[in-house]
């Protein structure tokens, strides 16, 4: 069988592949390892945190560090109001403008088209969304409008940057949203799961 | 003992060179079979038949990894046991879920030959080097190893379903990478 080949032309592929998956050859970030190791990583951790605090206290988010590489095309509506209030908040406290912050989290919000089961602008909208986004049988979604320009793409991740929205909050919206969908019972998970954006890698895991 | 030292063993056909080996990578070879025999008396056996094809093969091979090259017998082996024991009906283990996963790799040949083995190496080769690390790495655990989507998730820190979906894309890029380069299996 044609499978049983490909299975079979896989044990010549280069050695040098098969030595760096080799069990045991565990990537940098990861919960296991070496008692030693732990212990580093703990130091390692408490120092860190230490360094943000400090840098915190000179007005600087750890966060920025990271910044956004690219926006959100779906996210789940609760993530994301969430994220950005909280981002708001942090804004608000420190320069005390709770009327531009509104408008700031209005106008990101008027960047995404807004989909759920009630509250679809239109049969035929919904029916376009859920074509390219089947989640939103699951759960309230904001996605990027298919059609939206490259300049309105970039003016959101723009936006979103300037409020300290991060890769890390990105990454663990999409991560949410496969947790979501793995949990959830629909006889469609591959096919939802499959529409899903790639969870980009880490900042430093490569 | 280094590799060099015990592939020096094989060439003036010491042999303690198999116990060196059996020694080193015993462990190593093992996990191998196991993952693809699920039976340790076979997954025994084909480690064996491992250190004999080793031993009957260096001279004239020198690979550059002892590792690699007694690994990549085992898993030959172990493949070929079980394609016997499956047309006993005796199949188990993880490889029928491999086996089905990689379907979805193979293009739909119409009136093309067949590639030759080097060429699909060749291919296989060219697809691993354009891929990113953690993913190469995860596709090779899942299918050269013939590891479990949980054990590969809880190594590298991913939940189930994010190693499931990286493996779905990768299969579907490599699809489409043996389709442009026109590769029928």
């Amino acid at each position: 069988m044609k499978n049983e080949r490909l299975m079979d032309v896989l044990s010549t592929v280069s050695p040098a592949y098969v030595a760096e998956a080799a069990p045991g050859n565990i990537p940098k970030r990861t919960n296991r390892g070496p008692r030693m190791i732990k212990r580093l990583l703990a130091v390692a951790a408490v120092l860190v945190l230490l360094l943000a605090a400090t840098i915190a206290t000179i007005g600087i988010s750890a966060a920025e560090e990271q910044p956004l590489q690219e926006i959100p095309v779906v996210i789940l509506k609760e993530d994301f109001d969430r994220l950005i209030a909280q981002r708001l908040d942090e804004i608000d406290a420190q320069k005390n403008t709770p009327r531009e912050v509104k408008m700031r989290h209005m106008r990101l919000k008027s960047f995404y088209e807004f989909w759920c089961l009630e509250q679809c602008k239109s049969e035929k909208a919904y029916e376009a969304v859920l074509k390219r986004f089947p989640l939103a049988e699951l759960s309230d979604v904001y996605a990027v409008d298919a059609t939206a320009s490259e300049v309105d793409k970039e003016f959101l991740l723009d936006e979103l940057r300037s409020i300290g929205f991060t890769q890390n909050d990105l990454i663990e919206c999409y991560e949410r949203m496969y947790e979501l969908v793995e949990n959830s019972d629909v006889e469609n998970k591959e096919e939802i799961l499959a529409s899903l954006p790639e969870i980009p890698e880490r900042p430093g895991e490569e | 003992m280094d590799d060099a030292k015990i592939i020096a063993l094989y060439e003036a056909r010491d042999e303690s060179a198999i116990a060196e080996t059996q020694q080193k990578y015993g462990g190593y070879c093992r996990y191998i079979a196991e993952r693809i025999l699920a039976c340790k008396q076979d997954a025994e056996e084909c480690v064996n038949d491992a250190y004999h094809k080793v031993w009957n093969t260096i001279p004239p091979q020198k690979p550059e990894s002892l590792a690699s090259y007694v690994g990549m017998l085992t898993r030959q082996l172990s493949l070929n046991r079980y394609k016997e024991n499956h047309r006993q009906k005796r199949g188990a283990g993880v490889v029928p879920l491999i086996l089905d996963e990689l379907q979805e790799c193979i293009a739909d040949k119409g009136d093309m030959p067949s590639v030759d083995d080097i060429a699909l190496r060749d291919a296989m080769n060219a697809f691993l080097a354009k891929l990113p690390q953690r993913t190469r790495m995860v596709f090779m655990r899942r299918y050269w190893y013939a590891d479990e989507v949980s054990t590969i998730a809880a190594d590298y820190g991913m939940s189930e379903s994010h190693v499931g979906v990286l493996l779905y894309r990768t299969r579907k890029k490599l699809k489409e990478h043996l389709e442009k380069e026109e590769i029928y299996v």
